[in-house]
């Protein structure tokens, strides 16, 4: 058997989606639907936003020019900073990758960042430039980043993957310069876990690569984070669809049935041993999703609970990065706090909330974890959810999150880019400005200034040539209040913020502004107050409303009228009661962008 | 007993503000609508409906000839059985009016005629903004030669909140109106209507203002003896309309004519708005263009709806006290909702933001 296990690793746009669909047509593998193109996005949020979430596996039938028949297995990978710890997964299961490049764009941060990903993998990296038939394709431009900014010297693979252009050559290139796998069929099984998902008739099916041994239906295996222990039922390979088979064998790629009902059982990196043979592992660690930005989410009626909590439920057994806890706040009463990977993955969660679920819910302006000291004492505390903030007087000193973030951009916006990066209380760290009219920036940033609208506004000072990925790098401490908003003089404790001290103000204002233009006017006057420790810094009212009245309702009005009122009516439902102010979903949404 | 509503859906010109079914320039059918009316009554009253109310309006139902206006108004008396009838309100806008149109009222229906002129304004300014085609001396003129005539139930239409407007402004239209002692005046808010010239000119109301008038309006008219009886409606005491009064009390009623709604038995229906339509079917089959069966909810809800409008409300049944006991108690402690002799009410502060807390009932 003639394997090649690859991935394709690229910047967002790239055109990842489409050089897959383009191997799958050309290989004519089986289940490929011309009419749905971005075959392996399979979330309608995927091909909607046009980004893959979930990493997917298929494999390829290919007859290379050499005259053989090859495996090819494609590990697709995901194409947002927010599931960048998911390309590893991609990696571990992967001897090499395809590097795609676009030829008007160039090397862009998330290429940066794979690339060196890819590199300590020691995968083999066959760079390749798409979209060469664009008016605006610049080639030797882009051959020439690669070289610079990747380190990469191989010989560069050209294409036009939405034109069907050098397919062939990205393909013999795979077969001729990622190495087979090694591995011993007849050792001991090892294999590593590299994606997982929920099926709610099969329970967990676990993608693996198998390096030694042979996995089969009926062995009992071990998982070696845990020691749980599952008998197989079912082993196959996937082509788009999946395909049952007797067993997996070292160097093969396939998923594995096994009655396994807790995704969080599986964790991504971990070794599957057989019960009772040598048991060694792979890797050293597994690779663990851990959330960075966390919000609340809380049903828009009370009566809406228990359906939110089955829908988190739910969720969960199919997205093991989201997690959650109860919680009570007492503008907005029982709800949830949860963590996300990041606030792409927040909108995600949201929508299938919504979507898949129906579920009327309210989201809390997202934050980072911070590291709290309090005077009296005690060892540092953990703390993600700013409505529980102690008192400013008793902290001692917060630490929050940093993140080294890399930034490429074309020359002419760096210096925007700097001044946006200052902006957002960064430092930079380096600044490489290459001959290819293009810099290489990394800054050190909170990750609180970066989870809200900082992406978009990277996009508007560069015209949209700006690329951003990022990494965590531990704690810091910083100057940081809690700012408590009060509607009608009362505290709203979902609406509470953590502001720099510098910012104070600022945050103040636009959270009075928010507010002021989200909640319409009601019956009363409603005064909104900003308080930093005890002190209002910013406040304004909604004035009353004065007036809301059909002047005219004679016989022919009438069920029109009703209808209105019914609407009206409806509208009201949606909008959560806060003591006597309703607060519309709107409000919560623009929180949510407290940037803008 | 029964109120019956005619619809004449003619306009020499259609006002910017109107959203009823009326056409312009369509004048040559009257003659054939006017046969369509009869062929739809003759169909629906076989036993003489005894009725109580009859409102002619429109559209400009003073638009018909004084032919065309007899031969409606027999047409109302051969069908109908009009021992009990107690008002029969007829629009009229001062252009179209005269003495011969209203003798002819006069002389068919006598003491039950309450005749309703379209004024709106007396600024010829704003007359002209609000795409009217007569002038506040036309109407003076009408007007004078319907009180000479003897017709002793008149309405005044106004209109308040147009755009450029000021509160001294409407003042001086509201006293030069009350001047004229008509024994009833309706005050409305301009309300750019989806589809009418205003909202296409994307005309908006001042909320203060609006309010403003509003304000001075309900505290103006009663201290001049019109008691303030529904949002917009002002009247002497013992001419309060009462065919309108049918609607706000949720009670039955039959529309004749293109786009007239109907309410009986528990259905609400409205007759195909299209005029050729109208023509060709009427007397010859359904007319309905849509209809709607209320349950016992929707009643309820539409009663309080409509009963709120009205200042002397709705009667406090131990069915709304219970199932709207929450709402209730809110705006009562807020001061917009108030009970007395087993009646529930809206207070002056409620009426102009009454959509906000009638919603809560429907």
């Amino acid at each position: 058997m003639r394997i090649r296990n690859f991935c394709i690793i690229a910047h967002i746009d790239h055109g990842k989606s489409t050089l897959a669909d383009r191997i799958l047509e050309f290989t004519k593998t089986s289940g490929y639907d011309q009419s749905k193109p971005q075959m392996l996005d399979s979330m309608d949020l995927e091909r909607e936003r046009g980004i893959t979430i979930r990493s997917k596996t298929v494999k390829i039938d290919y007859h290379s020019k050499d005259g053989n028949d090859y495996i090819l297995n494609l590990i697709d990978t995901p194409g947002h900073v927010d599931f960048s710890y998911e390309v590893s997964r991609a990696l571990i299961a992967s001897e090499g990758a395809v590097l795609l490049v676009d030829a008007s764009q160039g090397v862009e941060a998330q290429t940066l960042a794979n690339t060196l990903t890819a590199k300590k993998h020691n995968l083999v990296i066959i760079p390749a430039i798409n979209k060469i038939d664009l008016p605006t394709a610049d080639i030797a431009g882009a051959e020439m980043q690669i070289m610079e900014i990747l380190d990469i010297a191989e010989d560069v693979v050209k294409l036009s993957a939405k034109s069907g252009i050098g397919i062939v050559d990205v393909l013999e290139a795979i077969v001729q310069r990622i190495p087979p796998p090694v591995g011993d069929v007849n050792a001991d099984l090892k294999a590593v876990v590299f994606d997982s998902y929920y099926d709610s008739y099969r329970g967990v099916v676990i993608y693996v690569r198998v390096f030694n041994g042979s996995i089969k239906p009926g062995m009992k295996i071990v998982f070696l984070s845990n020691n749980k222990i599952y008998e197989v039922l079912e082993t196959g390979v996937i082509s788009l669809k999946m395909i049952p088979t007797e067993s997996l064998s070292g160097g093969e790629v396939g998923y594995i049935v096994a009655n396994i009902k807790d995704i969080h059982d599986v964790k991504i990196g971990d070794t599957l041993s057989e019960v009772g043979k040598t048991q060694e592992k792979v890797l050293s660690e597994w690779l663990e999703s851990k959330p960075f930005v966390f919000a609340g989410i809380f049903p828009i009626s009370p009566a809406g609970y228990d359906e939110l909590r089955l829908a988190l439920e739910k969720l969960r057994l199919t997205d093991a990065s989201l997690i959650y806890k109860n919680v009570s706040s007492s503008a907005l009463g029982p709800g949830f706090h949860c963590g996300f990977l990041g606030s792409l993955h927040l909108e995600i969660v949201k929508e299938r909330l919504e979507r898949e679920f129906n579920a009327n819910i309210l989201i809390t302006s997202p934050n980072v974890n911070y590291k709290l000291k309090l005077k009296n004492g005690s060892p540092m505390i953990e703390m993600d959810n700013p409505a529980k903030f102690p008192p400013y007087f008793e902290i001692e000193y917060i630490e929050e999150p940093y993140v080294k973030a890399t930034i490429v951009t074309p020359t002419e916006f760096a210096s925007n880019v700097v001044e946006l990066c200052k902006g957002n209380r960064g430092k930079v760290l380096e600044i490489r400005q290459l001959e290819a009219f293009k810099s290489v920036m990394t800054f050190e940033l909170p990750l609180a200034e970066i989870i809200v609208g900082f992406y978009d506004m990277l996009k508007s000072v560069s015209k949209g040539y700006a690329s951003f990925d990022y990494e965590h790098i531990g704690y810091k401490q910083g100057d940081l209040m809690k700012l408590d908003v009060l509607i009608n003089s009362e505290v709203v404790d979902a609406f509470s913020y953590i502001v720099h001290t510098q910012n104070i103000e600022k945050v103040a204002n636009r959270l009075i502004e928010k507010l002021r233009s989200t909640i319409p006017r009601q019956m009363f006057q409603i005064p909104l107050q900003v308080k930093a420790d005890n002190r209002i810094v910013a406040r304004d009212d909604i004035r009353a409303l004065r007036k809301d009245v059909t002047a005219k309702c004679y016989g022919g009005d009438i069920s029109r009228k009703r209808k209105l009122l019914e609407r009206q009516k409806e509208g009201k439902k949606k909008m959560k009661q806060f003591g006597r102010v309703e607060i519309p979903q709107e409000t919560f949404l623009a929180l949510l962008k407290i940037q803008d | 007993m029964k109120s019956l509503y005619i619809h004449i859906p003619f306009c020499k010109k259609k006002c910017h503000y109107c959203d009823f079914t009326s056409f312009s320039g369509r004048e040559a059918l009257m003659p054939e609508y006017i046969d369509a009316l009869e062929r739809e009554i003759y169909l629906l009253t076989t036993n003489h409906y005894p009725l109580t109310t009859v409102f002619i309006g429109g559209g400009t139902p003073s638009i018909l000839s004084p032919q065309q206006l007899r031969r409606l108004l027999n047409i109302i008396k051969n069908n109908f059985d009009l021992t009990n009838l107690k008002e029969m309100t007829f629009e009229a806008n001062p252009e179209s009016l005269d003495r011969e149109k209203l003798s002819i009222l006069q002389e068919l229906f006598s003491e039950a005629i309450r005749l309703s002129i379209g004024l709106q304004c007396f600024d010829n300014k704003y007359l002209k903004d609000l795409g009217r085609i007569h002038s506040s001396e036309e109407f003076l003129d009408k007007y004078t030669q319907a009180r000479m005539l003897g017709i002793n139930n008149i309405n005044i239409d106004l209109i308040y909140g147009l755009p450029g407007q000021g509160l001294a402004q409407w003042q001086n239209t509201l006293q030069k109106t009350v001047a004229l002692k008509p024994e009833h005046i309706s005050a409305y808010c301009l309300t750019p209507a989806k589809g009418t010239m205003f909202d296409y000119n994307n005309v908006s109301v001042d909320e203060n203002i609006a309010s403003d008038m509003y304000k001075f309006t309900s505290e103006y008219l009663p201290a001049n003896g019109y008691g303030h009886y529904e949002i917009s409606n002002f009247a002497l005491s013992g001419r309060e309309c009462v065919h309108n009064k049918i609607y706000w009390g949720n009670k039955e009623y039959i529309g004749i004519g293109a786009s007239a709604v109907s309410y009986i038995n528990g259905v609400r229906s409205k007759n195909v708005a299209d005029l050729g339509a109208y023509l060709k079917d009427a007397g010859k089959k359904s007319l309905v263009e849509e209809s709607e069966s209320l349950d016992e909810e929707s009643k309820l809800g539409e009663t309080v709806m409509l009963g709120l409008r009205m200042r002397r409300g709705i009667e406090l049944t131990q069915q709304i006290e219970s199932k709207y006991t929450d709402i209730i108690t809110k705006y009562k402690n807020d001061g917009f909702l108030e009970i007395a002799d087993n009646r529930m009410f809206l207070t002056q502060k409620a009426l102009f933001v009454s959509n906000t807390i009638l919603a809560d009932f429907v």
